[in-house]
C-alpha cells in the first residue's frame, strides 16, 4: 500500500503545484516573444523548440509550454475527479439497489447490445456537439451552464457500466454463505450492506473509481480531436481565421485538442499536452494494478 | 425469433440515439424538435434512397446513397484488414513466445507498458516517426496522408493493428500457459511430438479458439480507436458522416452500416467458433 501513496502524491503534486502558482500566488508567466543571442540581437520569434530556456517549447502565440500544461494539469485532475466521483456515487446508489432486489436487467442488455456498436465518444460527440460547438450566431448559453452540461453528459455516459460492475460485484457478495447467515441474525439491508458488504467492497469502489477516471480522460481527449472542448468550443467565423477552433479552458485534453493540427510543424506544442496526459493515464493505471495486488493478497 | 427481437431493438435503439441531436433546437432544448426527428428519421427507413446530406459549410444537397459507398468500403476494409493482421500477427507472435522463454520474459514486460498507452499517443507519435525517418533518409516509408490521386491504405491500418495486437497478445499468452500445461499437451509430447508439431496440432487450435471468444471485445476496443483515426488522417471515411453531416437520419444510417458488417463478422465467428470446438459462443 506504501507504492500506492507514493503514486497518490505522484500525480496530485502538479496539480497542487499549479494551484499554489496559478491560483494563491496568481502568476502570469511571462510571454517568450523572441529568442535573443549573446549580444542581444533578435534571433527567432515564436514558436521555439524545446530547449532548457523553455523545457517544453514555445507556442506560436509566444506561451511557455510548461506553465500551459501545468495549468491544465489542475483542471485536468479536478474535472475527471468530480466527472467520476459523481458517476461513481450514482452507480453506487443505484446498482446497490439492484443487486439487493434481485432486480434483472434485461431492459439494460437491449441497449448495451445497441450502445456496442457506437463507440463511447460518438456517442459523447453527439449529445455535446449542438450545444458546445459555437453557431455563426455565437453561444446563447453561458458559460457556466455549458459547464454543467458538459459535466453531467459526461458522467451519464460513464454510469451504465460503472452501474452493472458495482452491482454484480456486490451480488457476488451477497450469494456469499455468510451472509445468508447474517440475514438470519439481522434482516435489515441496511445494516448488512454498512457491516457485511461495504467493508469487502471498499477497495472494488476505489479501482473502478480510478478505471472511470482513466475512460472520462480518454473520451475527453476523443472529444478534443473531434474539436469539442471542454466547456465549448469557440468558432472563429470572421474571413480571415488564422485558428477556427479555440478552446475556453485551458485544460489539457483541449490543449491537446487545439494543438493536434500542428503536428507536423510545431511538434512540442501537441506533445507537451499528450506527456501531462500520458502522465495521467500511466500513475492512474499503476495505482489501480497495486490495489488488485492488494486484494489478491487477502 | 429472439434473434430478431434483438435486431428490431438494436435498430430501435439506433434510432432513438440517431435523432438526439435534434433535442436541441438553436441551443435551446425541445422535446417536441426530438419528436419530429424521429418521426421523420423512421419514415426514411421506407424510402432511403431518398436520403440527402447537406454540406455543413457550402450548404450543397447531395443524395446519400451511391456517395455513400466508397466511404463505407474504405472504413469497413481498413477495419478489418487491421483485424485480420493482429490475428495473424498475434497468432505468430504467440509461436515465438511458446519457442523462446528469454523472447516472453522481455515481450509481456513490453506488453503491459504498451497495454496501458491509449491510442491518442499511438497515432500522432507513429505519424511522427514516418515523418521523422522521412527527414533525416528521404524515404517515405508510408502515405500519411490522402491525397486526391492516391490513398493512404497501409499505414492506417497498419497503426490501427497495434490496438488489437496488443490486447490479444496479452490474454493469448496467459491461455499459451494454461495450455501448454494441459495434460493433453504433455501427454503428447511423451508420445514424441516435436515442439513445432505440437504447436500447430494442439495449441494453435486451442489458441483460435479463445481469440474468437474474446472476438467481440477486440472489435469493440478497435472501433472506437477507428473513428479517432480516420479523424487524425483525415480520411474520407464513415467518420466524415458522423462529424460533418451530423443530421438524424445520416447519423441513423451510419449506425446501421457500423452494426451490420461488425455483427455478420461476429456471427461468423461464432460459427467458425461452434465447428471447430462444439462450444457456443454465448457473448453475444
Amino acid at each position: 500500500m506504501k507504492k500506492f501513496y507514493i503514486l497518490l502524491t505522484l500525480l496530485i503534486l502538479p496539480a497542487l503545484v499549479g494551484v499554489i502558482y496559478f491560483d494563491l500566488l496568481n502568476i502570469t508567466p511571462k510571454s517568450m516573444n523572441f529568442l535573443y543571442n549573446s549580444n542581444g540581437d533578435i534571433m527567432k520569434s515564436s514558436p521555439f523548440a524545446p530547449s532548457f530556456k523553455a523545457l517544453f517549447g514555445v507556442d506560436t502565440a509566444s506561451k511557455n509550454m510548461l506553465f500551459e500544461v501545468l495549468s491544465g494539469y489542475r483542471i485536468t485532475i479536478l474535472i475527471i475527479i468530480v466527472i467520476s466521483s459523481l458517476s461513481v456515487l450514482c452507480s453506487i446508489v443505484i446498482g446497490t439497489y439492484l443487486a439487493f432486489n434481485r432486480k434483472t436487467t434485461s431492459i439494460y442488455s437491449i441497449f448495451s447490445n445497441a450502445l456496442f456498436y457506437i463507440p463511447q465518444s460518438i456517442l459523447a460527440y453527439i449529445l455535446l456537439q449542438p450545444l458546445l460547438y459555437e453557431t455563426i450566431d455565437g453561444f446563447t448559453t453561458n458559460m457556466q451552464f455549458r459547464m454543467i452540461y458538459n459535466i453531467i453528459i459526461l458522467t451519464i455516459l460513464m454510469t451504465p457500466t460503472t452501474t452493472m460492475l458495482i452491482k454484480e460485484s456486490t451480488q457476488h457478495i451477497l450469494n456469499q454463505d455468510y451472509i445468508k447467515a447474517a440475514y438470519t441474525i439481522s434482516p435489515h439491508d441496511k445494516h448488512i450492506f454498512i457491516k457485511h458488504v461495504l467493508p469487502n467492497i471498499q477497495t472494488q469502489y476505489l479501482i473502478i473509481f480510478l478505471r472511470i477516471c482513466f475512460q472520462t480522460l480518454l473520451v475527453m481527449t476523443h472529444l478534443a480531436f473531434f474539436k469539442i472542448f471542454l466547456g465549448g468550443t469557440k468558432v472563429c467565423y470572421g474571413p480571415a481565421c488564422e485558428i477556427i477552433e479555440r478552446p475556453s479552458i485551458n485544460d489539457l485534453s483541449s490543449l491537446l485538442g487545439f494543438h493536434s493540427n500542428e503536428l507536423t510543424t510545431n511538434w512540442w506544442t501537441f506533445y507537451a499536452p499528450l506527456v501531462g496526459i500520458l502522465y495521467i493515464f500511466i500513475i492512474i493505471n499503476l495505482m489501480s494494478q497495486e490495489l488488485k495486488r492488494s486484494i489478491l493478497k487477502y | 425469433m429472439r434473434k430478431l427481437f434483438n435486431f428490431t431493438m438494436t435498430i430501435i435503439v439506433f434510432l432513438l440515439l440517431a435523432c438526439l441531436p435534434a433535442l436541441f433546437d438553436d441551443q435551446r432544448f425541445s422535446f417536441l424538435n426530438y419528436l419530429n426527428a424521429l418521426k421523420s428519421t423512421f419514415l426514411y427507413i421506407f424510402h432511403p434512397q431518398e436520403i440527402i446530406f447537406t454540406n455543413k459549410i457550402s450548404h450543397v444537397e447531395r443524395s446519400l446513397f451511391p456517395f455513400f459507398i466508397e466511404p463505407w468500403i474504405n472504413t469497413i476494409v481498413i477495419l478489418f484488414a487491421a483485424l485480420l493482421l493482429a490475428f495473424i500477427v498475434s497468432l505468430l507472435f504467440t509461436y515465438l513466445l511458446y519457442v523462446n522463454d528469454h523472447i516472453k520474459k522481455w515481450y509481456l514486460k513490453i506488453n503491459t507498458v504498451l497495454s496501458i498507452i491509449p491510442d491518442i499517443f499511438y497515432i500522432p507519435f507513429s505519424i511522427s516517426l514516418v515523418i521523422l525517418f522521412y527527414r533525416y533518409t528521404d524515404i517515405l516509408l508510408f502515405n500519411v496522408a490522402n491525397s486526391s490521386e492516391d490513398k493512404a491504405l497501409i499505414f492506417p491500418i497498419l497503426v490501427l493493428s497495434i490496438i488489437p495486437l496488443v490486447s490479444s497478445v496479452t490474454f493469448l499468452s496467459s491461455i499459451l500457459d494454461d495450455v501448454s500445461r494441459a495434460d493433453f499437451v504433455e501427454f503428447s509430447r511423451a508420445k514424441g511430438l516435436s515442439n513445432i508439431e505440437l504447436y500447430f496440432k494442439h495449441i494453435l487450435r486451442n489458441l483460435f479458439a479463445s481469440y474468437l471468444i474474446n472476438f467481440k471485445h477486440i472489435i469493440w476496443i478497435t472501433l472506437s480507436s477507428l473513428l479517432l483515426l480516420e479523424r487524425i488522417f483525415n480520411m474520407h471515411g464513415l467518420s466524415s458522416f458522423i462529424f460533418d453531416y451530423g443530421s438524424p437520419e445520416v447519423l441513423f444510417v451510419t449506425f446501421i452500416l457500423i452494426y451490420v458488417p461488425i455483427s455478420l463478422a461476429i456471427f461468423m465467428s461464432h460459427k467458425v467458433l461452434f465447428t471447430i470446438t462444439g462450444v457456443r459462443g454465448g457473448l453475444s
